[in-house]
């Protein structure tokens, strides 16, 4: 199976071929593009606090249909939004906003690719 | 002799039963509640807890989840602690602070790692505490055990509290399941204006039937009362083991004309009845009945009271007869 993390390599969920997840997960999936739009839209308009949440409800949703990169990018993003939220530092060079953003951006990349590159 | 009126007598074959089995608690599916903000989230619980035995019933945000509680009543309530715009932990405190939620067992789902959230949730009344995650098929197999043991333990808290309620020789209602019903039989005459009744059934000169045959022999009068009264009375009706040998009928929904009716035909039957221990003894009851016909400000002390003196009259006027209470003040009683 190719690995999740390669560039361009599809995001296949390990739960395809459960009975019990018969369809959903293609409900998930239609519903994906939507929610990267409004990830992006809210990233456009750096509204972090209900990137956040959305960030929150993808990756949920992301991990729950067997989509667990997705779930773990998600949860990076969030992880990052809120420590920025109450003044936090993100990366390794304390007091540098500007790689803080830098990091930021990275991570929020990450989980749009994850998300475009999640099949069936 | 008391007259017993032309009514067959009946022999009562073999031994009565005096155990006493609980009243069958319902066998239908339990609810469960999930209080999520997402959609999926609910189709995935949805496909994930189809092969348990419950009915998974949904709530989009805590106020929803709330009144949903509070409408039915689920078994168990699985709540996300971390929904976008809502305090997670305020909506479980809300549920346990509202008695008509409180004892409802609630597992919260979340993804904080930190203990102190566990602490926080368990200290204001969570039974259990799940990750939100569920993306390893340990995770689901883990949620399903957990709710599995949570509606277990809920179901025999539930069977308990039955039954506390239950008198132990007759299988009938106790006194704290008559005050409680009551109540509500009240709340409800004076909310919906219903007619509501009550008779005070006492087996007469009970003592002589101890003290002659033996306090088994009066069990076996108890519990044949009892069923006497269980088998007359309709399904909306609440029979109860009040006292000592007094039963209290409630009859919600019953004017008094038609409660007269109800106790008549068990005085009757009582009256025809054969025991095993003492074939030339018959039983007879005395028995009061108050009500009202709509709604009434009445409480439940004094529907007791014009009750029991109706009852009181009617041993004063020889026992073995129904007794319709007059609703007026009663009077002070000799002492």
């Amino acid at each position: 199976m190719p690995d999740p993390y390669t560039p361009s390599a599809p995001v296949r969920s390990h739960y395809a071929g459960d009975p019990d997840m018969a369809g959903l997960i293609d409900q998930f999936l239609q519903r994906l593009p939507e929610q990267v739009e409004t990830l992006e839209r809210l990233w456009r308009e750096q509204r972090f606090d209900d990137l956040r949440a959305t960030a929150r409800q993808v990756g949920r949703d992301s991990a729950g249909f067997g989509f667990a990169p997705l779930g773990d990018a998600a949860d990076r993003l969030q992880e990052s939004l809120w420590s920025l939220s109450h003044g936090m530092n993100l990366g390794h060079e304390p007091g540098s906003a500007g790689s803080d953003i830098d990091r930021l951006r990275a991570q929020f990349q990450e989980l749009i690719d994850l998300c475009r590159r999640a099949v069936a | 002799m008391p007259s017993r009126g032309c009514v067959t007598r009946e022999r009562i074959h073999g031994h009565f039963d005096t155990g006493n089995e609980p009243v069958p608690s319902s066998e239908t599916k339990p609810t469960v509640l999930l209080i999520d903000d997402s959609p999926m989230v609910h189709r995935l619980l949805a496909a994930r807890l189809q092969h348990e035995h419950l009915d998974l019933v949904a709530a989009l945000t805590g106020t929803e989840g709330v009144e949903s509680a509070k409408s039915r009543r689920p078994s168990a309530i699985l709540l996300d602690l971390d929904m976008p715009g809502t305090d997670g932990f305020a909506v479980l405190r809300q549920l346990k602070a509202d008695p008509a939620t409180a004892t409802i067992p609630v597992v919260v789902l979340s993804d904080a790692r930190d203990s102190d959230a566990k602490v926080t949730a368990f200290d204001l009344g969570a039974a259990d505490y799940v990750s939100a995650s569920l993306d390893l098929p340990g995770d689901v197999a883990e949620l399903r055990a957990r709710l599995r043991a949570v509606l277990r333990h809920e179901r025999l808290l539930r069977l308990l509290a039955e039954r506390a309620e239950l008198d132990g020789l007759t299988g009938l209602g106790n006194r704290a399941q008559f005050d409680r019903r009551l109540a509500q039989v009240l709340a409800e005459n004076q909310r919906y204006g219903h007619a509501v009744s009550l008779a005070l059934l006492d087996a007469d000169e009970f003592k002589s039937i101890n003290d002659t045959f033996g306090h088994p022999a009066g069990d076996e009068v108890l519990v044949g009362l009892a069923r006497l009264i269980q088998a007359t009375c309709r399904a909306t009706d609440v029979p109860c083991r009040y006292g000592g040998e007094e039963f209290a009928l409630l009859m919600p929904n019953t004017a008094p004309d038609d409660a007269m009716v109800v106790c008549e035909r068990v005085r009757e039957a009582m009256a025809a009845l054969v025991w095993p221990r003492h074939p030339d003894r018959f039983v007879t009851i005395s028995v009061g009945v108050a009500g009202v016909p709509g709604a009434s400000a009445l409480t439940g002390t004094q529907l007791v009271e014009f009750a029991d003196e109706a009852l009181y009259q009617a041993k004063r006027a020889g026992r073995n007869r129904v007794t319709r209470a007059t609703m007026e003040q009663p009077a002070a009683r000799p002492g």
